[in-house]
């Protein structure tokens, strides 16, 4: 899900431009340095996830995991997303470059939402983490697709039309990134809770 | 005896010039059968030959030929557009270089930060 160059009116792309910019300056501020390293290893997972092809009947969608992002990342995560779809429009043609701000903002909007969504409900037992990090996974996509059809409403598409065809399009991903999410949370929390964020301290010393 | 003589080199004259009459001929319909089957690939649904009657069964193999390059015009143009996006499908080396890009800006904040604080 990625927006090309040219199709979105200059006054839409240099709009999404200077919102990323902001977006990016307040994600930032919000980052600590000994969580560099985490936002590496995720930025490096979501540049390389949108490889990984699902085929589905003709055609294939990929995965996006902005959900997965924002809950291990939190606040910080707009920057990983913002670095990672730079990267990837530059190396793989994802994208055009022109159009990284409202890219940033339609993947990094969703991921800072899933984000906040995992940290304030995700507390307690195992299934809840588990509930709320399949429930951020699949918002995740789903907030991006609405953006994405938002995005191209600037650019004179009719908006339901697009967003019915995307989030057709997009249905398996959401499937997918809600088990995955689940999943991946289901597991950190097992091996490594303080990945999570939010775990306490006690709740991690029960699980060791 | 000299007339004899005289009448045998015309006789032969003229039958060198038919002779060379009949190979002219020869070779011209040769070079013209040659010619045609440099068109078509199909050419034993045509005889040979230029006459009214054979237009139709002309038009039909130009036909035919015409369908048929356009079907190979078709699968070629179909695989140019394959391996055109084959070529633009990211490979190994530009995934590695992404992650090296990502680890090294990491490295260069971790790095700036230590510095600052030291």
């Amino acid at each position: 899900m990625h927006i090309s160059d040219g199709v979105l009116p200059t006054s839409v792309a240099i709009g999404g431009f200077a919102a990323s910019v902001a977006v990016i300056a307040w994600s930032a501020r919000r980052t600590k340095a000994e969580d560099f390293p985490k936002i590496a290893v995720m930025t490096s997972a979501f540049f390389v996830a949108s490889l990984i092809h699902v085929p589905i009947g003709p055609t294939s969608v990929h995965l996006l995991i902005p959900g997965l992002v924002g809950i291990l990342l939190g606040n910080s995560a707009f920057i990983s997303i913002a670095l990672g779809l730079l990267l990837q429009s530059i190396l793989f043609q994802f994208g055009g470059i022109t159009a990284l701000g409202a890219n940033s903002l339609m993947m990094g909007i969703p991921a800072l939402v899933a984000g906040w969504i995992f940290r304030s409900w995700g507390r307690g037992s195992l299934t809840r983490y588990v509930l709320c990090g399949a429930l951020a996974g699949g918002v995740g996509v789903f907030l991006a697709v609405l953006f994405l059809a938002a995005l191209l409403l600037t650019g004179g598409e009719d908006f339901w039309g697009v967003a019915k065809i995307a989030m057709y399009a997009h249905l398996p991903v959401i499937l997918i990134e809600t088990c995955v999410s689940g999943f991946a949370v289901s597991f950190l929390y097992k091996v490594k809770p303080e990945l999570l964020g939010s775990v306490s301290p006690s709740c991690s010393m029960e699980q060791s | 005896m000299a007339q004899g003589l005289k009448a045998l080199g015309g006789f032969m004259v003229i039958l060198f010039a038919l002779f060379a009459c009949f190979i002219f001929a020869f070779a011209n319909r040769g070079l013209a059968a040659e010619d045609q089957p440099a068109v078509p690939s199909a050419q034993s649904v045509a005889p040979v030959g230029g006459t009214a009657t054979d237009c139709p069964q002309l038009a039909e193999q130009l036909q035919q030929q015409k369908n048929l390059i356009s079907r190979e015009a078709g699968q070629l143009k179909r695989e140019l557009a394959a391996l055109r996006e084959d070529i633009s499908k990211p490979g190994l080396k530009e995934v590695f270089a992404g992650i090296g890009y990502i680890f090294g800006l990491a490295g260069i904040g971790i790095y700036v930060n230590n510095r600052r604080r030291t």
